[in-house]
């Protein structure tokens, strides 16, 4: 059983690399791919990279460059003028820190939980097991911004106002219910002989989950996490609501700063939401590594 | 729910961390005992988050859905009961069958672009190499992560009539016409489309990586299995790729049909509802009704009929969700 | 309670999870404020400059010995995150709340009652209309004026001055005449003399109390729209010409903000903005090259030869929260605001805010740069919102920007819109909240 990695696949693909017999399959699927494929794909590159590459180019233009009736489709001359203009706005670093804080505790926290969740969901069969999935999944039906009230007058009853615990936890609730069925339907898609064959070995539910399942579901747990991720990086009532003191704002009350009554910086706004972008970018990048070698891991089952 | 979570707390709490594990170990104690206490040490701490943190506030919110619950009784924490009265008002309002209306026909349209179009994309990324599937998913990923505030503000910007990208291309390209100075938010149709094409760009990235992780799971051994048998391309994904996929897809269509019922921030930063309230949808009523009339019982009412809405519209496929692919 | 749930889930590796959580919980250790010796107020973000704040923080332990803790917050949903505050027993003592907003906090019992300070407050001066009004509900004062900021028009003199024009206009005809020859200077299709979108509720107010019209009258406790009136309608009707004839055809829908009037102005696409000294401010600031060629002026009265419009008069007040545990100490706060000191040396100076009394305003006119004194003559004559908790409802909701965008894009007649807009604001105004 080979285990390479390949490293061709860093978009995470679950081409795994088996024995040597396979290799002349191998060798039809590479040619069964078409170049109308490949053409479409860059087409669709084409149209959703529109938007964030216009909101780049209108970040890097002079302030007086942006109103402009005929578009220039490169910033001439590029100016860092926003980007100045953004760094040095009041409360940038702290917030980048507080927010930075309150999502990857919020990643871990539901990280954790959902996984243990969806593996007792999945793989055990208990009363009420069906109407604890179907519960969770009704709870996302209610609309976010009729909750605020609510929830704001329950942190009041514990204590958790102006506290960042507060904050992830309510994060936390946000994005379980999600992680829990998007995990639930990669543990379903694991053969159960696997643990069948655990068990004969021996080997213990908490043996089973760390070694055999986690490494299983990864994929899952990356495209969770990037949910809970960028839940808990965008999120601006909630943290603005909750939060009273200046010094515990996180990056998307600092990024609203740049509208105020007198007007909005539109250049500073887009060259924040920029600044802002790249953490979420950074994360994904980073995950992305995880994946690939999750997947050789994974690649031991074939 | 919250009785499901104390039970699961009184045996969840007895044993440590330590017997814990042991407990569940499968050939020692009874079956039975063995049954109950892994899942229940597994859930308990999601349970107890979501007990506390959603489902105490969901409880309120059903209340104040029955209160004359306005400023005067948030400041002064006195609340009148009045009965089905919020209900009512909501039934008997002109707007409500328009704004239903609008919100499902809305709805099934965003839902069904964006899974078509998500769908097509994931079997495209497994069928184009490493590099092309990087960049695509890399540009996804950034769509998909630029916070809503932005991208609505990047939108706000392309489609402005005077300044925008948009009414320039189109005018260059001649074939529609001259839209110099058109505006996109002032008839219903238009201001609909703008809103739809922006979040069929925020959502079909995580469509499409959701589902290519789960096609990525799908294990090599099916497909090559299928080649040696013959099939090719459109059966082999109706064959293989398909049954697999069949429980991520269900769930991602359900999380669409929730998510895209609920759309507020696009609509309400584009459009505000308008014009003369013809984009208003079920969450923005909800939200004029709580947050701009300060009326949070007939909001919470707004958002306790959405809800039940959505349970009646995904009742057969959150069923069908439950069962397939369980072979407990 | 809470932490024992959290251990009992630690028995399946949560240890880590928890330790992040509970650190970054103790860092804060309660911001409750409700000690005796420290104040805690908020204000709103631009309101002071840092220098402005250091100075009355120092003021204000000088007069009191107590402590004075600022927050200061964010414009947008400031109303929601105001109202779940306020609602709490620990709420900040004292809350800046934009003028038109003070009516929803006031009428539903949020708000500590000030009007035994008023004619102290007000130093043996009247308050500005636009301040005190909405800030009265049934007779009594449930805010403080803080600082106003009036609207005037704010042109660029060296575009005028190309289309041989070198003096501010003094009649309506006269500013048509000029703006007519700004327009035959510069033909590119963005190129407009003013640059006003049909959003700007504002402006369109001051066109319809122009035209002696009024936005809502009260008579026993029912509020009445006075849309419909026929003097309200030459008002509307008014503004539409004007917005029509002089601003470019995108900006009849265009939203208040995008693209920022300021930047249409520092970029040369127009001549002609509404304003207040913060637009004035944040013009030089941005485009330098302008400094020396923005001046200002009242709009002139369309339908009162020889008068200036009434503006809407915008600015913030001071609200003390009803569950205030320092009472005494916030109204010496307030009492500190509204003194001279404050109002002049440094709102007027520091921070280019108007003073909220017409004597005050007197007295600061000669103090300010000749390029703000405009927005003073402006400020003392203004209009004001309703005082109802239900105009909230309407900035809220935004239906006040769709109805003059609405009037302004000509989709339906003047006269329908506010058929339909007057039956929602009736509505909202006399709405129980």
């Amino acid at each position: 059983m080979t285990t390479t990695a390949q490293p061709a696949t860093a978009a995470g693909t679950a081409e795994v690399v088996g024995g040597t017999a396979r290799g002349e399959v191998r060798r039809r699927r590479r040619r069964a791919k078409n170049p109308g494929s490949h053409l479409l794909v860059y087409v669709l590159c084409v149209i959703w990279i529109f938007p964030i590459y216009w909101m780049l180019n209108t970040s890097f233009k002079a302030p007086a460059d942006i109103l402009s009736t005929t578009p220039a489709f490169l910033p001439s001359p590029p100016s860092i003028q926003n980007y100045i203009d953004a760094f040095t706005k009041a409360g940038f670093i702290s917030s980048l820190l507080n927010s930075l804080g309150v999502t990857l505790a919020t990643v871990v926290v539901s990280i954790a939980l959902g996984f243990l969740a969806s593996a007792a969901l999945t793989k055990f069969r208990f009363f009420g097991r069906r109407a604890i999935l179907i519960t969770i999944i009704c709870v996302q039906m209610i609309p976010g911004t009729a909750l605020l009230i609510p929830l704001f007058l329950s942190f009041k009853s514990l204590g958790l106002l102006n506290n960042y615990a507060g904050i992830v936890l309510a994060y936390v609730a946000t994005v379980l219910p999600f992680s829990i069925w998007v995990l639930r339907s990669f543990f379903l898609a694991l053969p159960d002989e696997i643990e069948e064959a655990a068990k004969v070995d021996g080997a213990s539910t908490w043996r089973i989950l760390r070694s055999i399942y986690l490494p299983l579901v990864l994929p899952g747990l990356i495209s969770t996490s990037v949910f809970a991720f960028i839940n808990a990086w965008n999120d601006y009532i909630t943290a603005y609501v909750m939060l009273e003191d200046q010094s515990k704002y996180t990056l998307p009350v600092w990024l609203v700063s740049f509208s105020t009554n007198e007007g909005t910086d539109y250049g500073g706004l887009i060259a924040a939401s920029v600044i802002f972008s790249l953490p979420v970018v950074i994360f994904f990048v980073l995950v992305q590594r995880n994946l690939v070698s999750g997947m050789s891991a994974g690649a031991v089952k074939g | 729910m919250s009785s499901d979570t104390s039970q699961m707390n009184a045996r969840g709490i007895a044993p440590t961390g330590a017997d814990a594990g042991r407990g569940s170990h499968p050939p020692r104690g009874s079956a039975r005992r063995r049954r109950w206490v892994a899942p229940v040490i597994l859930m308990a701490p999601a349970m107890v988050v979501l007990a506390v943190i959603l489902g105490y506030p969901l409880v309120r919110l059903v209340l104040n859905s029955f209160q004359d619950f306005g400023l005067h009784a948030l400041f002064t924490g006195q609340n009148e009961w009045i009965g089905i009265a919020n209900y009512t008002a909501i039934f008997t309002d002109s707007d409500f069958l328009p704004v239903i209306g609008r919100t499902l026909v809305f709805t099934l349209g965003l839902c069904v672009a964006c899974m078509v179009i998500g769908m097509a994309m994931a079997q495209l990324m497994t069928r184009v190499g490493g590099f092309t599937r990087m960049l695509l998913s890399f540009i996804l990923i950034l769509a998909w992560a630029l916070p809503t505030v932005s991208s609505t503000l990047v939108w706000q910007w392309l489609f402005q009539p005077l300044y925008g990208v948009f009414n320039w291309v189109i005018t260059r390209l001649g074939v529609f016409g001259d839209y110099t100075e058109h505006s996109w938010t002032s008839e219903p149709f238009q201001a609909f489309a703008i809103v739809f094409i922006l979040i069929v760009w925020q959502a079909v990235p995580f469509v499409a990586l959701t589902l290519y992780a789960g096609q990525s799971q799908i294990s090599s051994d099916y497909y090559e299995a299928a080649m040696l048998d013959g099939a090719t391309g459109w059966r082999i994904y109706r064959s293989v790729t398909l049954p697999f996929l069949r429980p991520v897809l269900y769930l991602v269509a359900i999380l669409q049909v929730i998510w895209h019922f609920n759309t507020f921030n696009q609509l309400w930063i584009l459009t505000q509802g308008g014009p003369n309230g013809k984009t208003t949808t079920l969450s923005i009523w909800s939200f004029q009704k709580a947050f701009a009339s300060n009326s949070f019982g007939q909001g919470s009412a707004i958002a306790i009929v959405t809800a039940l809405m959505l349970m009646v519209i995904t009742f057969f496929y959150i069923r069908r969700l439950v069962h397939s692919g369980e072979k407990l | 309670m809470w932490r024992k749930h959290y251990l009992a889930a630690g028995a399946v590796g949560l240890a880590a999870a928890l330790a992040l959580t509970a650190c970054s919980s103790g860092s804060g250790g309660g911001g409750d404020g409700g000690s005796s010796t420290t104040l805690d107020v908020w204000l709103m973000q631009n309101t002071l400059t840092p220098a402005s704040q250091k100075q009355l923080e120092q003021k204000f332990e000088a007069k009191t010995g107590a402590k004075l803790k600022i927050s200061i917050q964010q414009w947008d949903d400031i109303n929601t995150k105001m109202t779940t505050a306020l609602a709490t027993d620990t709420p900040p003592d004292v809350v800046e709340i934009g003028n038109t907003d003070v009516p929803l906090f006031a009428a539903n019992g949020a708000l500590a009652d000030q009007t035994a300070e008023k004619s102290k407050l007000a130093g043996g001066s009247t308050f500005l209309t636009g301040l005190e009004g909405p800030a009265t509900v049934d007779g009594k004062m449930y805010a403080a004026p803080f600082y106003a900021g009036a609207r005037g028009v704010i042109y660029n003199t060296d575009l005028w001055s190309k289309a041989g024009i070198t003096a501010p206009p003094t009649s309506w005809d006269e500013f048509t005449a000029d703006l007519d020859k700004v327009a035959a200077t510069d033909s590119a299709p963005d190129f407009s003399p003013v640059y006003l979108t049909g959003t700007y509720w504002y402006g369109g107010f001051t066109f319809v109390s122009d035209a002696g019209g009024s936005i809502a009258t009260e008579k026993g406790g029912t509020w009445t729209s006075g849309l419909t009136s026929p003097a309200a309608q030459k008002g509307l009707s008014q503004f539409k010409a004007f917005q029509n004839k002089y601003s470019t055809t995108a900006s009849r829908t265009a939203p208040l903000d995008t693209p920022d009037p300021n930047a249409v102005f520092g970029t040369g696409k127009t001549s002609v903005i509404f304003g207040n000294g913060n637009s004035v401010a944040t013009i030089l600031s941005t485009y330098p090259a302008l400094k020396g060629k923005v001046g200002t002026f009242a709009l002139p009265s369309e339908n009162h030869p020889g008068k200036a419009s009434p503006t809407y008069l915008g600015g913030s007040d001071l609200g003390i929260a009803a569950k205030s545990k320092n009472l005494a100490l916030a109204k010496k706060f307030i009492a500190l605001i509204t003194s001279r000191s404050v109002q002049i040396d440094q709102l007027v100076k520091l921070d280019g805010h108007m003073p909220v009394t017409t004597k005050l305003l007197d007295e600061a006119t000669p103090e300010v740069s000749p390029v703000l004194r405009a927005f003073y003559t402006a400020g003392k004559k203004s209009y004001s919102t309703p005082a109802a908790p239900g105009w909230a409802t309407i900035e809220t909701d935004q239906s006040v920007l769709a109805f003059f965008s609405e009037v302004a894009a000509g989709t339906s007649t003047p006269e329908q819109s506010a058929q339909t807009f007057s039956a929602h604001l009736t509505k909202a105004l006399n709405a129980n909240q």
